[in-house]
């Protein structure tokens, strides 16, 4: 995967005069035999010294995109503001460290689970799959007690991650539907799993009682596995029109 | 219908008085309730103070449950006649069947503007049986070589009964090919009159082409028939 620029400009950030923003467009193709369904991105921004005086990275900058083998997709760089005085009198003299990675996706149903009639029920499946090198220690939904009309529904899902790679991005989903397959309600839980680690994901819904009678639960995993990686620096920013 | 709470406080430094109500309202239809809508008013001297108004909550209620509302009222005491602390609560309820009604789903067209329909036949007592979804994926800007389509869903939805059906919903969920949902529309009307027809349409902006590929999208219509009313009135002391 190579990244290219497709722009890297600037403006005054939201506090005027006292700030830069800098925004970062770059393109890549997909050159890997995956799908690319997610792009994390992360930027280090130096001063003409040589300095990281802003940028931008972490776990929630991440953007969904697709491209199949062959294509191309453009996205964004997260990136910070910059206080001005940090430049010196060249805002325009800077560079951006840019690195992204690409992340195919893998999806699977893990089932279809009828909600606890009683309070204090449960349900259990219990075999295991395995997707995206992760393995998902069968689930089980458990129906919480409570004073009040509403109702808890608990979804306990134990996924190992035995590689000796980090899973990025495990998602599990969980969809309540009445008994006429109307979707009442759904939770997400998302999580990244260290190599040889172990994560109990617990999505929930609220609902009323009543409105649980026939109620089932789906519940489904997305695994996010990193397939690439590419690093760019661009520099000489131009003003944002 | 019964009030099951009435709270109120001393006013606060802005002389504002918090009330708090709670009331219960059964099912006494023979019908399953799925939707409660209600409206709460508080008068004095038959003049309005405040009120809760056009509430509307999903639900499943079978012949004799019951359905509990509340609502949390503020009212400045320059409002208030001092020498009367007696208040009106009104409660008006409204309770509703639901129809729903899957209604089948569409394999993507390879090629944009290229129309495919599907055809359901609908048991319902309020709407035409027969309904037909079309749907048709079109590039971005007219443009042949665009990345990404757009997919417009149209179908006709008819009152063919003399009542009023509310809140007439059709849902699209767009699945990839690997069965994950990836989005979904709704388009809706609050109320549709008794013989009477409306158009939905449903649609996903720009989606990336590519993605497209062995996508469907399921479709489901629900409406709701008004079943039953409730009225309640009672009068209520504030506190001191």
């Amino acid at each position: 995967m190579q990244l290219v620029k497709d722009r890297f400009d600037w403006s005054s950030g939201w506090r005027g005069d006292f700030e830069v923003e800098y925004g970062i467009d770059v393109v890549a193709t997909n050159d890997t035999d995956y799908v690319i369904e997610l792009v994390k991105t992360s930027s280090l921004i130096l001063s003409a010294d040589g300095v990281a005086v802003g940028g931008a990275g972490g776990y929630w900058y991440e953007e969904n995109v697709y491209m199949d083998p062959g294509e191309s997709s453009t996205f964004s760089v997260a990136t910070s503001n910059i206080f001005r005085s940090l430049l010196g009198d060249d805002v325009e003299n800077v560079s951006a460290h840019v690195d992204v990675t690409f992340f195919t996706k893998q999806f699977a149903v893990l089932g279809e689970f009828q909600v606890p009639q009683t309070d204090g029920g449960a349900s259990v499946v219990s075999s295991t799959t395995e997707i995206g090198g992760i393995q998902i220690v069968g689930a089980s939904i458990i129906r919480e007690p409570s004073d009040d009309a509403d109702r808890t529904i608990t979804a306990i899902v134990g996924v190992k991650n035995p590689s000796s790679e980090t899973i990025q991005k495990t998602e599990i989903k969980m969809v309540l539907l009445d008994r006429d397959g109307q979707q009442i309600d759904q939770s997400e839980s998302d999580e990244t799993i260290p190599r040889n680690a172990s994560i109990v994901f617990q999505p929930s819904i609220s609902e009323k009682a009543g409105r649980l009678r026939g109620a089932t639960v789906k519940l489904t995993a997305t695994v996010y596995t990193a397939v690439a990686s590419d690093s760019l620096v661009v520099s000489d920013p131009c003003k944002r029109d | 219908m019964v009030i099951k709470q009435f709270e109120s406080e001393a006013p606060d430094d802005d002389g504002d008085i918090s009330i708090d109500i709670a009331f219960e309202v059964k099912n006494e239809s023979e019908k399953d309730v799925s939707l409660v809508k209600w409206d709460l008013l508080l008068l004095q001297n038959g003049s309005p103070l405040d009120g809760s108004m056009r509430n509307s909550e999903e639900c499943l209620l079978d012949k004799g449950d019951v359905y509990d509302g509340s609502a949390w009222l503020r009212i400045n005491q320059r409002l208030i006649d001092p020498s009367a602390q007696d208040v009106t609560v009104k409660v008006f309820a409204k309770m509703y069947e639901r129809e729903f009604f899957k209604l089948g789903e569409i394999v993507l067209p390879e090629e944009a503007n290229i129309p495919v329909t599907v055809a359901a036949n609908i048991d319902s007592s309020l709407l035409e049986s027969d309904v037909k979804v079309s749907l048709i994926r079109i590039p971005d800007d007219n443009d042949e070589n665009a990345k990404e389509h757009s997919i417009d869903l149209k179908t006709v939805i008819t009152n063919k009964s003399d009542e009023y059906a509310e809140e007439v919903e059709l849902k699209v969920v767009l699945f990839d090919r690997s069965g994950a949902e990836v989005d979904d529309s709704r388009d809706m009307v609050e109320v549709l009159g008794p013989h009477s027809g409306t158009m939905f349409q449903p649609s996903f902006w720009s989606q990336p082409k590519s993605k497209l590929k062995g996508s469907r999208v399921e479709l489901s219509l629900k409406v709701y028939r008004l079943v039953g009313t409730q009225v309640l009135v009672e009068s209520k002391r504030l506190s001191d």
